[in-house]
């Protein structure tokens, strides 16, 4: 008879049915010819959960080579996943990859084709991280993981796409501080630079206080981010947070611009987000002027948020 | 006594389960059927040596050692626990 919560049972029987059908998205993906890495969940879990906590996870994440995201979406149609959504169609979104479901089983797949805060170009970060992968067994199947560098980077990118939204990234970065080596982290900064993720690995590690001594150890640059990450501690609305994340990184016009999209996002985003604008063009044109309405509403706090932010920042 | 165990060396099937170790116990899914087990701190102490791969009589050993049993009962909980896994084909 087991004596572990029921919850801590069902949340870990779960995950592990995530690995049974990651496995099998793999193989299909092998029959099409379509190298995959699988990403988060197992190799978390495995790699900083060897103590016993549990560390549950509800979808699947695999990243393929950029060139070859389309065959992979379709050797995963083959097993009855089908697009919900392509974040590339998603306004104001680092975007990085497709999500797909199954709606027999309700899977849920994230296929990768870079990871989030990479700025470079995404075939070359593929070809950085696809070279030094760990082989391994997951329900039976052999596939591959990043090697401990990159997966120690993805961390730090996965905390700081988060903010302080969410605890699981901050206590897997957490306890990936404490458990990889130094050498590991310096290898996983090398890695950034090489892959245009360095400003993104430093705002990930400055999440935490334990990560913030290792970025000042590993002497990384400036933190360009520290104003987002500062937002994101004073729980400042997401909105404002990404809107912060976007000054940083690309400037006032580029943010602009970005604003515009947001504001005025294709007529394939706006049926999928609003699901009465698919009855017609009219239906459609109501929809976009309530948006626009509800984010002129929403923008004012965001301003304030973002203006107070970088004043502070500058005294 | 005899058990399935009892002959040789058994270990899980490589590739027939994937499991993780929570708070000291066992979660494992059987790939092929999609159950999953939850196994108590004594069947993980039994099921880490059959990851590996163990006889009964090692097996039961490990029971001695670790939870100070009577050795006879030791032998007739690693018999029953061995026979449940090959009952589900988890065993090489």
């Amino acid at each position: 008879m087991s004596s572990i919560a029921p919850r801590a049972i069902a949340l870990t029987a779960h995950a592990l049915a995530r690995d049974v059908a990651t496995a099998e998205a793999v193989e299909a993906l092998r029959g099409a010819g379509v190298r995959s890495i699988v990403l988060k969940g197992p190799s978390i879990a495995r790699w900083l959960y060897g103590d016993g906590s549990p560390r549950p996870y509800a979808d699947s994440d695999v990243l393929v080579s950029p060139a070859r995201l389309a065959a992979g979406a379709r050797a995963l149609e083959s097993i009855g996943y089908s697009l919900h959504l392509d974040d590339r169609s998603v306004p104001g979104t680092d975007s990085h990859h497709l999500w797909l479901q199954r709606h027999g089983d309700g899977c849920r797949l994230e296929l990768h084709w870079r990871l989030p805060g990479v700025r470079g170009p995404a075939e070359p970060a593929w070809r950085e991280l696809s070279a030094n992968t760990e082989v391994t067994s997951l329900a039976g199947v052999e596939v591959e993981f990043l090697g401990l560098p990159a997966r120690a980077l993805h961390l730090a990118l996965h905390a700081a796409g988060h903010g302080f939204d969410l605890e699981k990234p901050l206590e897997d970065l957490r306890r990936g501080v404490r458990v990889a080596p130094a050498s590991c982290w310096r290898a996983a900064a090398e890695l950034a630079a090489a892959i245009g993720a360095l400003d993104a690995f430093a705002a990930g590690l400055r999440a935490i206080s334990e990560g913030a001594e290792l970025a000042a150890r590993l002497d990384l640059p400036g933190a360009r981010f520290s104003t987002v990450m500062e937002m994101s501690a004073a729980r400042a609305s997401s909105r404002s947070v990404n809107v912060q994340k976007l000054l940083c990184d690309r400037g006032a016009a580029a943010t602009a611009r970005e604003l515009v999209r947001v504001a005025l996002p294709s007529a394939h985003f706006m049926r999928f987000r609003y699901p009465g604008a698919r009855s017609g063009r009219i239906a459609l044109a109501t929809a976009y002027a309530r948006r626009l309405v509800s984010l002129a509403a929403e923008l004012l706090p965001v301003f304030r948020s973002v203006g107070r932010a970088n004043l502070r920042s500058r005294r | 006594m005899t058990g399935p165990a009892s002959s040789g060396a058994v270990r899980l099937r490589p590739g027939a389960v994937e499991w993780r170790e929570v708070e000291g116990e066992i979660v494992a899914v059987d790939v092929q059927t999609s159950e999953y087990l939850a196994i108590n701190r004594t069947g993980a102490v039994l099921w880490r040596a059959l990851e590996a791969g163990a006889t009964a009589d090692q097996l039961a050993e490990r029971l001695v050692d670790r939870f100070d049993v009577e050795r006879g009962a030791a032998r007739r909980d690693v018999d029953e626990f061995v026979a449940t896994l090959a009952s589900r084909g988890l065993l090489a």
